[in-house]
């Protein structure tokens, strides 16, 4: 039942990597390990779900999308590093994703959140 | 010979070059070539990625206190299972084959079958003949070119300046252009387009080899010969990216400009694409200084050194 819980959690973080990787690059582009850390640091305790089997094809199917700009650069060991950044198109779908999950985030707080605390509230009574 | 090879070709082997020195790491990466599409070039853009991406990681983790082998083992944990990672390369290459295939082979044969018509008209050689080599050239012209831009064809790789962690308004300088091997391929194709587009001339005069086809068809050649001609002086321009200071050269003149300057910049559209004369996709460059607002058409290419990255840079935030 935990680990059904605890999957269940993971499945809602991943869906939001998307909107995530999308808002990392909006502080202006990046590699795939820099977007990684950035990530993490800010996911804190949920940083493990962040892996690179998830979050390079991610990348690419953006890049695919046209949400994501892709450049080669020299990188530091001498072969070159692919760098992304968001287009405008990118940051257009960023904005609606983040409308949704306002939205989402209001619903919550209005209903199951809602009736949690009242619920607890009684409890307490 | 297994069948996926044929689309691996040029260069089937691991490329050494891409060998981290650690066994472990190698295998995965051998294991990802293996599964990539494309030839040696087309898969080692994708394998270098992540290979480069891995030895970060591993190097971090080092410095975090792990031993090597524990940090190469988390790190190829962490990737994933190889053959997923090349699924999603896999999957890019065929996208891109299907796109050229359609967008290029009905081109080739919707001109084709334009010049027919012009040619003989629907009688001659018949409208199921006609039907039979639109058929024909859209799939073999579609295959063709889908296959080299899908498969065979990589960008070039870049050169100049690194960025300070991709900053671009504080890259260090670097140039944008055709290395030598296009330019001279350039100046022989266009060679090849000015004989063709001198008989096509002669054709609508009445003479030479191209008499019996018909003034109509003679001058459509002669207009497609003339803008492949054309646009390849795009092999020929020249773009030093300094800071802020971009300096443009072109075949006939020489701009500069400053990044603060460009009020607009975007590609073209698929029918103004087709009509412009570039080789590659062509973007309308606009900006403004003490002169006033000028505007350019400017032409770039996947075998331009550093091309994408200028792209990007011109590209408004």
């Amino acid at each position: 039942m935990v680990n059904n819980a605890t999957k269940s959690d993971g499945q809602i973080l991943k869906g939001l990597l998307d909107t995530l990787v999308l808002d990392v690059l909006r502080q202006g582009p990046n590699y795939g390990f820099g977007i990684r850390e950035r990530l993490r640091s800010r996911l804190g305790e949920d940083a493990a779900l962040v892996k690179e089997a998830t979050l390079y094809p991610l990348l690419h199917r953006l890049e695919a999308r046209g949400l994501l700009d892709a450049y080669h650069e020299p990188g530091q060991r001498g072969r070159p590093r692919k760098y992304y950044r968001l287009t405008l198109e990118g940051a257009a779908f960023l904005e609606g994703r983040i409308r949704e999950w306002r939205r989402i985030a209001a619903l919550l707080g209005r209903t199951v959140l809602n009736t949690e605390q009242a619920s607890d509230g009684e409890d307490k009574q | 010979m297994r069948v996926s090879n044929l689309l691996r070709w040029p260069g089937t082997g691991f490329p050494d070059i891409l060998e981290t020195g650690d066994a472990e790491l190698d295998d995965y990466l051998r294991v990802l070539d293996r599964h990539c599409l494309g030839s040696r070039s087309v898969r080692r853009q994708y394998v270098e990625e992540i290979r480069d991406n891995m030895l970060e990681a591993r190097d971090q983790a080092v410095k975090a206190g792990q031993t090597v082998e524990a940090a190469n083992a988390s790190v190829v944990a962490d990737f994933g299972p190889a053959e997923e990672l090349a699924r999603v390369q896999r999957q890019q290459r065929w996208r891109n084959f299907r796109r050229g295939a359609v967008t290029m082979g009905l081109s080739f044969a919707l001109l084709m079958l334009l010049f027919q018509l012009l040619a003989g008209g629907l009688a001659d050689p018949g409208p199921l003949v006609l039907a039979e080599m639109f058929v024909f050239h859209g799939l073999f012209f579609g295959f063709f070119m889908g296959f080299w831009f899908a498969f065979m064809f990589a960008p070039a790789a870049p050169e100049g300046g690194v960025s300070a962690q991709s900053q671009m308004d504080k890259a260090d300088g670097y140039e944008v252009y055709s290395p030598g091997l296009s330019k001279v391929l350039a100046i022989l194709l266009g060679l090849v387009m000015l004989i063709l587009g001198g008989m096509t001339v002669a054709g609508m005069l009445g003479r030479g080899l191209m008499a019996d086809v018909g003034v109509a068809a003679n001058l459509l050649l002669t207009v497609l010969a003339l803008h492949v001609a054309f646009g390849l002086r795009v092999a020929f321009t020249r773009i030093q990216v300094d800071g802020d200071s971009i300096r443009i050269r072109t075949l006939l003149r020489e701009y500069y400009l400053d990044r603060d300057s460009i009020s607009k910049f975007e590609e073209l559209g698929r029918l103004q694409q087709a009509i412009y004369p570039m080789a590659g996709k062509t973007y309308q460059l606009h900006w403004q200084d003490e002169k006033g607002s000028h505007a350019l058409y400017l032409g770039l290419n996947g075998e331009m050194v550093n091309g994408d990255r200028l792209r990007v840079l011109l590209r408004p935030e």
